[in-house]
């Protein structure tokens, strides 16, 4: 009885102990040692800060495999990845899982024609990256040549394509360069200067005068126009035409030297446009100050935003640190 | 000296102790085949200890010993264990191994040294206990036992392997008197029945009347032996003074005290 | 004058000192060839021993393990809930546990269980001159006494670890689940992402390490035992005491040898 009870309890524990064993390899990823896999590999030119033996591979998402080894090559610095893809996440045609790897090659080189690329995105907020294949480019563009031959034999190359954080850097500091580019204080400079010409037209007395010369030569225009209707008959006709021949002559010579008072200057309404223009101008010169200062403050803003994610690039998804609790 | 023509355990010149603390030295004995030899002394005076020599468990200092004229002292570690395979030695206490039955104690040097069969081995462990008188106590675990029954239990298993030669250490010792007699006809049965050589360290005296061929006596302050020969002749006629004291047992503790038995000598 | 002479007696009395365990593990050593024939296993005492150091001591590495998962997520919140990265309890508890509180843990548990006795065992043995018998009946001592316990350690400790393993892990994962919310499929996939299984081998490897110090320190104090009224019990503790020494060191040392390897 009692010897029963301790043979059974051994064979428990061995029992138990045994397959708890191969349930902790299994799920902390033994499993892998058993299944078929193709190798992959890629280069990139960037950092791949974050990537580390055993991130995961995946397949628009579908994870198919991990990194297995990161090189750099010293010759032209780039980051030679190399990646393990489980076959068995592939599904033949015949429904049967794993297929071979001569399989696995023909359908990548197939899709790699419609597009596919492999890029490194953030996995979650850890900082942590895998790799990602998806159709980044369009279909039908040639196939970057590997910038070596793959480390390992047989391994297929996936081109790489820049990270979305690296196109968000990139994006960041041309804008930035052409900001810096521009010549603020030479617009300032024309916009004050023709302002001040502005103004000083307006001002001209010459203008003044004009335009009173204008005024009253139309006003005595209306009353010949008048007397003319007054004095309508076929007696005073010719006298009247004589009159209107001379008045006429007066208006001509008044026109002409109107004309000439008024060089390369417009009419009262065009003179109206000016003046509204120029206040529209004097609102814009303060108007362009204030966007100056305020452009000032955001390319602050943006530079240190910058350097800080080329400090910490994670800090874009973890959010910046808090800071450690006062004692 | 009944019966000894060979000699089955020959001591010479023999020197024990523990490192520099010398026990006992020039020890000179031999004990023939077929003899029940008795070890005397005091407490304490190393008794135990020379018998751990003899049966090869201890090294001696100086001095040789040998075994049917092979020297167990100088023997390599599997001739050693050959020779002691000869050996059958009954502890103090019994020895028995409390983690198995009586008789799995008893069947342990036959499972080990014989390719009997199951069987073979539980119909010898029978025979061995029926021959002390514990038919029927196989299946009792040794702490189930008096100290009687666990001498006996422990004889049984040193019987085992039909040795030749038989050791006792102190059988007596922690025994009334009926049973220690008992376990002395038993080693007279062992002699009778298979012609046994039998050593015996003890310092009861009824046990070396009732067994003795041939005893030695060994003093702790002479350390060496102080006396040999037939108990009884001992006893009437040794020239030493202590060892007829001690034998007779009257006025021994008054003897013991304050004597030395060189001087006496 | 002096000093050199008091060097060197003390260089003997600590080589002295040493002869006997080196000696000890010697006579060990010898009898592994022997594990050869089937005899010397002594399956049946094996399976005694087994029970004892392994299956009877189950319950108490079980609840050990998970009150130090607990314990250990326990503080790995407080201190990591500072930099808001709560997540990373499930990394620490696993870690610690995988690589060095499971092994460590059940060593020290069958040092207090397993160790002591066998000193005593033994000790005892020694005492009733049951040692002596087993050499007068040509047996080795060493090969019927400590080989059946080593190989129950060798067999019994890994299994312990594995088992503590996943009761520190679940006590982590109850911490998680209860006072941290993370739901418990989120606490199992980035257990099983960060934790790999060269670390949970390598982690329940050292424990054959640990099985045969405690072993030999049980059964080297056992045999040392002075035939006295204390003379057990002080084996038992000088055992105890021995091991958890021992255990500790050989745990430095494997950490060092795994770190060339990069675990």
């Amino acid at each position: 009885m009692n010897d029963q009870t301790q043979k059974f309890r051994l064979g428990v524990f061995v029992i138990g102990g045994v397959v708890l064993l191969l349930a902790m390899m299994f799920f902390l990823g033994m499993s892998n040692l058993f299944s078929r896999r193709a190798v992959v590999c890629t280069y990139f030119s960037e950092s791949v800060q974050g990537l580390t033996v055993g991130s995961s591979v995946k397949y628009r998402g579908v994870p198919i495999g991990t990194v297995s080894k990161i090189m750099i090559r010293v010759s032209d610095k780039l980051v030679e990845v190399n990646m393990e893809i489980e076959l068995d996440h592939f599904v033949g045609s015949d429904s049967s899982r794993g297929g071979q790897q001569e399989e696995f090659h023909s359908f990548f080189r197939s899709e790699l024609e419609q597009g596919l690329r492999c890029r490194l995105e953030y996995a979650g907020i850890t900082g942590m990256r895998y790799i990602d294949f998806d159709y980044f480019v369009p279909p039908g563009q040639a196939l970057p040549e590997p910038p070596v031959t793959p480390g390992i034999a047989g391994a297929l190359y996936i081109p790489p394509v820049p990270s979305s954080f690296r196109d968000i850097l990139k994006a960041l500091s041309t804008s930035l360069e052409r900001i810096s580019r521009i010549r603020f204080e030479e617009i300032s400079d024309g916009l004050e200067r023709s302002l001040s010409e502005v103004s000083g037209i307006l001002s001209d007395p010459a203008l003044k005068s004009a335009i009173g010369r204008i005024n009253d030569a139309a006003e005595n225009l209306e009353r010949g126009t008048d007397t003319l209707s007054r004095v309508f008959s076929e007696a005073r006709l010719e006298n009247l035409m004589n009159i209107l021949e001379k008045d006429l002559r007066a208006i001509d010579a008044l026109t002409g030297q109107l004309v000439d008072e008024s060089k390369g200057l417009k009419l009262a309404e065009s003179s109206a446009a000016f003046r509204d223009a120029a206040g529209a101008v004097v609102d814009g010169q303060a108007q362009l100050a204030n966007t100056l200062e305020k452009l000032n403050q955001t390319l602050d803003a943006v530079r240190m935003l910058v350097d800080y994610l080329e400090q910490d690039p994670s800090s874009i998804i973890s959010g910046k640190k808090k800071p450690p609790l006062a004692e | 000296m009944e019966s000894g023509e060979k000699t089955e355990i020959l001591v010479e010149d023999l020197s024990i102790g523990y490192g520099s603390n010398v026990l006992m030295e020039h020890l000179n004995f031999e004990v023939k085949s077929g003899e029940i030899f008795c070890i005397m002394g005091g407490s304490g005076c190393g008794k135990s200890t020379l018998l751990k020599h003899i049966i090869g468990l201890y090294l001696p200092l100086r001095g040789d010993i040998l075994i049917e004229g092979e020297s167990i002292v100088t023997a390599d570690e599997s001739r050693k264990r050959a020779i002691m395979r000869r050996f059958g030695v009954t502890y103090q206490g019994g020895a028995l191994f409390g983690s198995m039955t009586v008789a799995e104690n008893v069947a342990l040097p036959l499972q080990e040294y014989t390719d009997l069969s199951r069987d073979e081995i539980a119909k010898r462990v029978e025979e061995k206990l029926k021959l002390v008188d514990l038919s029927g106590f196989g299946d009792y675990m040794p702490s189930e036992l008096s100290g009687g029954m666990r001498k006996r239990a422990g004889l049984a298993r040193a019987m085992a392997l039909d040795p030749r030669l038989l050791f006792f250490d102190e059988p007596s010792a922690g025994l009334d008197p009926i049973t220690s007699a008992d376990l002395d006809r038993l080693i007279l049965r062992m002699r009778e029945r298979f012609g046994s050589t039998i050593v015996v360290v003890t310092h009861e005296l009824d046990s070396v009347f009732t067994i003795a061929d041939r005893v030695i006596m060994m003093d702790k302050k002479a350390r060496t032996i102080v006396a040999s020969g037939d108990p009884v002749e001992l006893r009437d006629h040794c020239p030493n003074r202590l060892v007829r004291a001690f034998l007779t047992r009257d006025g021994l503790k008054r003897e013991m005290r304050d004597v030395d038995v060189r001087e006496v000598e | 004058m002096a000093e050199p002479a008091s060097a060197g007696t003390w260089m003997q009395s600590f080589l002295a000192a040493l002869a006997g365990p080196v000696i000890f593990i010697g006579r060990v050593a010898s009898i592994v060839p022997l594990m050869r024939q089937r005899k010397q296993l002594r399956l049946r005492e094996t399976a005694y021993y087994l029970d004892l150091c392994g299956a009877k001591s189950l319950p108490i590495v079980l609840a050990i393990c998970f009150l130090m998962g607990l314990v250990m997520a326990v503080n790995g919140e407080i201190q990591l809930s500072k930099v808001g990265q709560e997540i990373f309890v499930v990394d620490l508890v696993g870690f610690a546990v995988l690589k060095e509180f499971g092994p460590l843990m059940v060593a020290l548990i069958a040092t207090g269980r397993a160790g002591s006795a066998f000193a005593a065992e033994i000790g005892t043995m020694k005492v009733d001159e049951e040692i002596s018998a087993l050499a007068t009946m040509g047996i080795r001592p060493e090969a019927y006494l400590v080989l059946p316990k080593l190989l129950a350690m060798l067999l019994a400790l890994p299994v312990l670890t594995v088992f503590g393993d996943a009761a520190g892990i679940l006590g982590g994962m109850v911490i998680g689940v209860t006072s941290m919310d993370i739901p418990i499929a989120a606490y199992w996939s980035r257990t099983v992402e960060s934790l790999d299984y060269m670390t949970f081998l390598l982690g329940a490897a050292k424990s054959f390490a640990f099985a045969v110090v405690i072993t030999l320190a049980g059964c080297y104090y056992g045999f040392v035992t002075r035939a006295d009224a204390q003379g057990v019990g002080r084996a038992a503790t000088s055992a105890v005491v021995a091991s958890i020494f021992l255990v500790v060191i050989v745990d430095v040392i494997i950490t060092i040898l795994y770190s060339f390897i990069g675990y």
